[in-house]
């Protein structure tokens, strides 16, 4: 069990009055307008600010150019980040969590000291995991890699789906079947793809929201060096389940976090006014009984993922309610934002232009509200979270499989 | 060997008292001073004012195996509400029968604002009528008035010939309901007394976190009871508890008991505190919701054996039921709750 530390809160405070210096001003406003590469060049400036003082990867050991926070200071990073309604660092979220965890749980120390201080210093890491017919399923995936004794290395084809912001990566963290003997987990080895490589092409998805992150990644023929391989032949699903949850539990504090902030934002909205022309004029609204209902699920979110934290702490393993946290945190966004949207009325039909960075959160409530349903599928969809809860969590007896 | 369903951010020895705790008010359901001979009626009460010491966290373990038992217990009532409202303005040899479990303590079941209302108080002589859930005789009565002066919480001593109860037929089997009326009840009558600007915002607090305990209590009871019911019960040839539509009722109410874990611990761990009295409010709100969704899937879980009187499913529905009407309060906790809520900033998350 964690108690309150006073250091802890000192520490709050320090991080509270950095964002609160830092956080570039107008940035909601600002950065609509900027082209593609403005886009990623603020992405880049902002990386680099937080990198001043650690913040970008605070889980990273200091060695390898990371905050090499503990656990407790990295939840309230995240935690102060998302209050100060600062950008998130999207476009890099592989490179700063997945890599780094990957490499410094299961990869080699030359894999280490190549990658890893450079990858979360600005340079942009996708992952290619899913395809289209191995989605929840993932360990169905088909993609290959066959090894070739005189190359040295792994010929790799197939196509991966859903890898964010892949067009604008440098390297990709690349599942892929080098056999197809025994139970289908068993075959999957981890890569580390160039995706300057020939044979690599990416192919944009367009978004419900309009927006394009996603994209389609083919493989055609293309060579990976044997020093690129993650760990041995046949672990690459082992390491893929150990280090995908491993920044989740504190990283679940921002969002949230953030969705604290949004009703707050959503309730002030209805009592201001601020919300145009649909039934949010009544500022009688702003504490009408779903509103309370929403608010106080919201504290009770709050408190349960800093129990999570305090379960980490207390045992040293992964907490199991990192899946409780990510169903009942993705549902309350929901809420949230459909609630939010109806009452913004007209002014929600007016489509406005994307922010960059805005995570879960835009404050153009139509947007989010459409935006709401990637985090209910996405980062292992909801249903797969109960099925975790009721196997892994509850124990409950297995489900007949056809 | 079932899931434990218990508040996991606790420690080792809080985890054994637990499940101490909760085999104890299982043998003693019926008794509304149970653990008394425990000490357990000053857990969180310091060893300078004349507790035994242990963290609010600790009392509210046992409250919620009071709950989890459905046992007719007064402790939240004595231990978390009534002894550090009036602290220090109660009679001392009062103040050390209740820290002693020696003496039972309720307090209006309906909302409180509502209780103040339906008594009148001209100077000290209260009159009126209000209705509590809980022990079957009271020997004190934890009444919040509001006069002239301002608004007040006074401990009445219900063997006074003024107060008359009255033993009301109760929906909620695991405890009782009585219409207390004051009928000129007067300054002897009164043990303890306070007032204060921030007090009903307290007691309103300190009410919920009582009733979300008991209802989370309740909760964990009634689902555990039906992850093990899914485990041995066979239909089509395989335990219904391995059908993907019961898994997923049983995860969402995993889900939601967590949630309510978590903000009803969360405002025991700070209760006393502007930030206490926010997430003891969220908890009435939020956590005894939860609880009655969480039983209620539970009775539905059960399918038709969960519909009888005989398996007992419904004794844990209501239970968390009459928990969420108090919980859930008046107007005027759910006024409060938003108005905490606004000051979120300055208070800070529960790190």
């Amino acid at each position: 069990m964690t108690e309150p530390h006073a250091d802890d809160a000192q520490f709050r405070k320090h991080v509270r009055r950095w964002f609160a210096e830092n956080t570039p001003a107008n940035w909601r406003a600002a950065t609509p307008a900027l082209d593609e590469a403005g886009k990623l060049e603020w992405q880049r400036d902002w990386l680099r600010t937080l990198s001043g003082v650690g913040f970008h990867a605070p889980h990273v050991p200091k060695e390898f150019g990371g905050g090499g926070y503990d656990l407790m200071s990295r939840a309230i990073i995240y935690e102060e980040w998302a209050r100060a309604e600062a950008p998130a660092l999207l476009l890099y979220s592989v490179s700063l969590h997945h890599m780094p965890s990957t490499l410094l749980n299961a990869g080699t120390q030359e894999q280490k000291d190549k990658y890893v201080r450079d990858g979360i210093s600005g340079i942009v890491w996708c992952q290619g995991f899913s395809e289209s017919e191995a989605g929840s399923d993932l360990a169905a995936l088909r993609t290959t890699a066959v090894y070739s004794t005189e190359r040295g290395g792994y010929v790799v084809n197939g196509r991966k789906i859903w890898s964010s912001h892949a067009a604008h990566a440098s390297y990709c963290l690349l599942l892929a079947r080098t056999s197809s003997d025994g139970p289908k987990q068993q075959g999957i080895t981890y890569f580390i793809a160039d995706m300057s490589s020939p044979g690599i092409a990416t192919h944009p998805i367009v978004q419900s929201t309009g927006d394009k992150e996603f994209c389609e990644v083919t493989f055609d023929d293309v060579f990976i060096p044997e020093a690129d391989r993650i760990g041995a032949e046949g672990q690459g699903w082992q390491i893929a389940q150990s280090t995908l949850s491993a920044e989740r539990g504190p990283l679940a504090l921002e969002i949230v976090e953030r969705i604290d902030v949004a009703r707050r934002g959503l309730r002030r909205e209805l009592r201001d006014g601020g919300l145009g022309g649909g039934f949010g004029t009544d500022p009688a609204r702003a504490d009408d009984d779903a509103v309370v209902a929403m608010s106080a699920r919201s504290l009770a979110l709050s408190c349960m993922a800093h129990d999570m934290i305090g379960t980490i702490l207390t045992s040293g393993r992964p907490s199991s309610l990192s899946s409780v946290v990510k169903v009942a945190s993705s549902d309350l966004m929901r809420a949230v934002v459909d609630h939010a949207s109806l009452y913004d009325g007209v002014e929600s039909m007016v489509a406005h232009p994307l922010i960059p960075g805005t995570s879960w959160f835009s404050g153009h409530w139509f947007t989010d509200f459409i935006h709401s349903w990637a985090w209910s599928i996405g980062a292992g969809s909801n249903e797969i979270q109960r099925n975790i809860i009721a196997d892994r969590v509850l124990g409950m007896p297995r489900t007949a499989r056809a | 060997m079932s899931a434990d369903l218990r508040y996991e951010n606790v420690t080792a020895d809080q985890r054994d008292l637990a499940i101490m705790a909760e085999k104890y008010f299982a043998g003693v359901v019926a008794d509304p001073l149970g653990g008394a001979d425990l000490g357990w009626f000053s857990v969180g009460t310091d060893p300078e004012l004349g507790g035994v010491g242990g963290t609010t966290v600790d009392l509210a373990i046992l409250i919620e195996s009071a709950g989890a038992t459905r046992a007719v217990s007064c402790l939240g009532e004595s231990a978390l509400l009534a002894l550090p409202l009036l602290a220090g303005a109660l009679q001392s040899d009062v103040r050390q029968r209740l820290l002693d479990g020696a003496v039972s303590v309720a307090t209006p079941a309906i909302s409180p604002w509502q209780a103040a209302q339906s008594i009148s108080a001209e100077g000290q002589i209260l009159t009126g009528s209000f209705v509590v859930l809980g022990v079957e005789a009271p020997e004190l009565l934890l009444v919040p008035v509001r006069t002239r002066d301002g608004e007040r919480v006074v401990l009445i001593d219900a063997a006074d010939g003024t107060v008359t109860t009255e033993a009301l037929p109760s929906s909620d089997v695991t405890r009782h309901l009585l219409r207390i009326r004051l009928d000129g009840t007067g300054a002897g009558a009164i043990v303890g007394r306070a007032l204060g600007a921030d007090l009903f915002a307290e007691y309103m607090a300190r009410r919920a976190s009582v009733v979300a305990l008991d209802a989370v209590g309740a909760a964990r009871a009634a689902l555990d009871r039906t992850l093990k019911y899914a485990a041995v019960r066979t239909q089509f040839g395989q335990p219904i508890g391995s059908f993907q539509a019961y898994k997923h009722r049983c995860a969402n109410a995993f889900i939601e008991l967590k949630l309510a874990q978590s903000v009803a611990f969360g405002a025991a761990r700070v209760a006393g505190t502007v930030r206490g009295s926010l997430l003891g409010l969220a908890a009435g709100r939020c956590a005894t919701a939860n609880a009655t969704f969480i039983c209620g899937e539970a009775v539905q879980l059960h399918g038709g054996i969960g519909y009888t009187w005989e398996a007992g499913i419904h004794a844990f529905l209501k239970r968390a039921r009459m928990d969420e009407i108090i919980g859930r309060g008046c107007a005027r906790a759910r006024a409060t709750l938003m108005e905490l809520d606004d000051l979120g900033s300055d208070i800070g998350p529960a790190s």
